[in-house]
């Protein structure tokens, strides 16, 4: 069971610190390097982590879970990626209510 | 966590210049990395063998030459700010503003943007920047 509203807060977090909109990152699931080559706002793989690390860190402000993402290839599509994302925020919110 | 600037006065060596008889434009990347080990001394702090810091991109303007002298370099961490930086929280990269002075007549020689980020020497992968300074020594 994902938590209501989370799928959409990670997408929309994590355009808006891409610098781009979220059908540019998830509607034809792109890989990561091609959000770095289309992202205004990116030019190499920190740039792509701190955007990810933004968008963990709004997730535990407003949402109350710590989410730290594993290391991804730049061939990973955002798909993946954010199935990753969810897959951890509820395995992270789980430990935290135990 | 230190967010003032630091100012570190350096000796201009006769081998910083070239045949123009000014500091090579490559010898100022030298002075600004100079300039954030004296920073991250004022953070008391000391990296350990594995929590490494590198550099991920240099912007800089050549404003004016550095003859024989002295330099005087100012850094300064601009990203993330006080406000911004949380203990708890996940940050990846560090930007410092680097200026490098010319002390007699406060004349601004270099301006750069350093990104800084951090890895995990062992693991080869990046780490967040509460990673990095945890694992410091303290000085």
């Amino acid at each position: 069971m994902v938590t209501p509203g989370v799928e959409s807060y990670i997408r929309q977090k994590f355009a808006e610190h891409a610098g781009l909109t979220e059908e540019q990152i998830f509607v034809d699931d792109v890989t990561l390097a091609v959000v770095i080559s289309r992202s205004p706002r990116m030019t190499n793989s920190i740039d792509l982590m701190e955007a990810f690390a933004r968008t963990a860190n709004a997730l535990r402000k407003d949402h109350g879970v710590r989410v730290r993402l594993p290391a991804l290839p730049l061939d990973t599509p955002t798909s993946t990626v954010l199935k990753v994302f969810i897959e951890e925020f509820e395995r992270q919110k789980k430990e935290t209510a135990a | 966590m230190f967010f003032g600037e630091s100012r570190l006065i350096l000796p201009v060596r006769p081998n910083d210049l070239d045949a123009l008889g000014h500091v090579n434009n490559a010898v100022a990347l030298e002075y600004l990395e100079t300039g954030r080990w004296d920073w991250l001394g004022l953070q008391g702090l000391e990296p350990g063998a594995r929590m490494i810091a590198v550099v991920a991109r240099t912007e800089i303007d050549y404003l004016a030459e550095i003859p024989r002298g002295r330099v005087e370099v100012r850094t300064v961490l601009e990203s993330p700010t006080a406000e911004e930086f949380d203990e708890d929280g996940l940050t990846y990269r560090a930007r410092f503003r680097q200026r490098v002075h010319l002390p007699e007549t406060d004349r601004l020689a270099v301006d750069a943007l350093v990104t800084v980020a951090f890895l995990d020497a062992e693991q080869r992968c990046l780490v967040p920047m509460q990673d990095f300074l945890a694992a410091a020594v303290r000085g």
